[in-house]
């Protein structure tokens, strides 16, 4: 274990003795010394002793000289051997001229006014890219890249079908045990079919598919599109003639405008399906009573008024997605930081939409 | 300073996914050199360096780094040893979160015991040994242009002193004059503090004003180490080939 670097002012020879190893690794107690050292006077440095000496080292041995300066003492370098004295007029001419500007850091009301104009300007971006989106994706329809479509339609859609599947068939069991409980009791059995057909046409299916798409393929655009923009990739597509609204927006827009309300359907008829397991498993209401009643439960507008919230959803999401993928700044944080708000704001805005359908179609006695 | 190597390798095999890049390749980097590594495009320069500096475990074979044998190290050796070694990458990979002053304050932050303040002081240091101006240590790694990060990367490739420096083309993408200076400062550091430097480069300039020897590869491993004097000489076709396309004067072998 080398010796730790160390400074002793000795006061009899006016002499300042440098001491053991002064690397960057041990230069702590050394810069410890140096900050108590506090008598003024003309000094002689002497570094006889230092084993080692790096460039955080001969920093340290300057700043010694420094520190004394602005004490009114002087420490005079002049009997440094040869080899620590090139080191040390190696890091003087390197230094910057100009201190160290201290982080400021912001006060409460600039961070509160810097956090309000901030979201603001979040909405007029979405506003804008909106705006742009339609603009623009009205005149490139024609230049719609449909082997990109057909991807996007298999990655958002046919690739979610087991994750999709299996969630909703457990929420359809769940429902069904949870109301099954109390409908038992009253000897109601078979109101099950009704309860879980509604539930799951109307508002349990879009609503699952859709924050599973937004987890799950939402978080996927926003990270993709991020990383793109870091890497130069988005500008390297522009300097090609190719948008990235018409090679990644439009498709991954169209692709889950196709891709959601199929996958409504699939997890409606998943959650069914669970309900009429437990059903026949719980409260003896056998497969073929389920189906014979099912038809009967639900008017056509119930099928019509679930699947019709899809393609609204899929809207919110692509859109939300893609947009905080453009807002991805030029760092590794930033990429995380827009695919959680990606992920927590679709979901927002599919919760917000889904009631505001629910009141509408409530007015429209639906 | 001992006289053994700072790295040696012995019969090292290097893979790139499932190809073999180097095979059977030997080498001894004395104490204080400056060692060139150049060679083709895809001759494995990147994955040597990577290897060399204990980022990518080798095939086959047997690496002592800083006397250590690379194989056998613990995980707090491996740690301690890593402490000893800088790199300078080729993207310069700065930590886009943090700021340049933060970027090389990281390293001090995690091995010594220095006080914030002080770190900040002699992260101010290393930015100017990289000649990086001072108003360059609040800003982003994106607010850089790219010969900016090339020297922030080096500030912080030098933050912890290091014994051996790895350089992945140090100075590509830099102007004539910053290139140069970044030359001087290699050579200052190797006279004053004894500095060990592998550095992958295709800058011949560089090479001539500041390499001891070069390594060659080719052909799945290492063609040559020699002074580039005696290299631009050789007769190997490769080589030949190599300096022939931009000749200049390299002194007698």
């Amino acid at each position: 274990m080398p010796q730790a670097a160390s400074l002793v002012a000795d006061a009899a020879s006016r002499t300042l003795f440098a001491r053991g190893n002064w690397t960057v690794s041990g230069l702590d107690g050394a810069l410890r010394d140096v900050d108590r050292w506090r008598e003024p006077g003309a000094w002689r440095l002497d570094t006889d002793a230092v084993s080692d000496l790096d460039t955080a080292g001969a920093w340290a041995l300057h700043r010694v000289g420094q520190l004394a300066q602005g004490r009114g003492a002087q420490v005079d370098y002049a009997a440094l051997p040869a080899h620590h004295a090139a080191l040390l007029e190696l890091v003087r001419s390197r230094l910057p001229a100009t201190p160290l500007v201290p982080v400021r850091t912001p006060g409460l009301l600039e961070a509160l006014g810097r956090g309000v104009v901030g979201k603001l300007t979040d909405v007029l971006h979405f506003l804008d890219f909106i705006g742009r989106l339609a603009a623009q994706g009205a005149l490139l329809l024609r230049r719609l890249r449909v082997t990109r479509l057909v991807q996007e339609v298999d990655a958002a859609g046919v690739r979610a079908l087991p994750i999709l599947g299996l969630l909703a068939f457990l929420m359809g069991v769940v429902l069904t045990y949870q109301a099954g409980e109390p409908l038992k009791s009253f000897g109601a059995n078979i109101l099950v079919v009704n309860l879980i057909g509604v539930t799951m046409l109307r508002e349990m299916g879009p609503l699952l598919a859709a924050i599973i798409v937004a987890g799950r393929t939402g978080s996927a655009y926003t990270a993709e599109i991020g990383t793109m923009r870091i890497t130069e990739e988005l500008d390297a597509l522009r300097s090609i003639g190719i948008t990235p609204m018409e090679m990644l927006v439009l498709p991954k827009l169209l692709g889950l405008l196709i891709a959601l309300p199929l996958l409504t359907l699939y997890a409606s008829v998943l959650g069914i399906f669970g309900g009429m397991v437990v059903a026949d498993g719980l409260y003896s209401v056998g497969y073929a009573d389920f189906l014979h009643r099912l038809p009967g439960t639900f008017v056509p507008s119930t099928f019509w008024v679930g699947l019709i919230k899809a393609p609204v959803f899929a809207l919110i999401i692509a859109t939300v997605a893609c947009h905080r993928g453009f807002q991805v700044s030029q760092s590794a944080e930033s990429i995380g930081r827009q695919t959680t708000a990606s992920v927590v704001q679709s979901i927002f805005m599919v919760i917000v939409a889904d009631a505001v359908f629910s009141v509408v179609f409530q007015l429209l006695g639906l | 300073m001992s006289g053994a190597p700072v790295i040696e390798a012995e019969s090292l095999s290097t893979l790139a996914g499932e190809r073999v890049l180097h095979r059977d390749l030997n080498l001894a980097v004395q104490s204080g050199e400056v060692l060139a590594v150049v060679g083709g495009s895809g001759s494995g320069k990147s994955v040597l360096l990577r290897t060399l500096s204990l980022l990518q475990v080798p095939a086959a074979g047997r690496l002592t780094v800083l006397g250590q044998d690379a194989a056998r190290l613990s995980a707090a050796a491996l740690r301690a040893l890593r402490g000893r070694i800088g790199i300078l990458f080729q993207q310069g990979a700065l930590f886009t979160g943090l700021s340049v002053l933060d970027n090389v304050c990281l390293p001090l932050a995690e091995y010594t015991g220095l006080s914030l303040q002080n770190r900040r002081e002699l992260a101010m240091l290393r930015l100017g040994l990289a000649g990086l101006p001072a108003d360059a240590a609040g800003k982003f790694p994106a607010e850089l242009s790219g010969g900016m990060i090339k020297r922030a990367a080096l500030a912080r490739a030098l933050a912890l002193d290091p014994e051996l420096l790895f350089l992945d083309e140090p100075s590509a993408g830099l102007d004539p004059v910053t290139a140069a200076g970044l030359d001087e400062l290699l050579k200052d550091l190797r006279e004053l503090l004894g500095l060990t430097v592998v550095m992958v480069t295709h800058d011949l300039d560089s090479i001539a004003r500041v390499s001891d020897r070069v390594a060659f590869l080719g052909r799945g491993g290492l063609l040559a180490v020699a002074p580039v004097a005696e290299l631009a000489a050789s007769q190997e076709p490769e080589i030949r080939a190599y300096f022939a396309a931009s000749p200049r004067d390299f002194g007698e072998p």
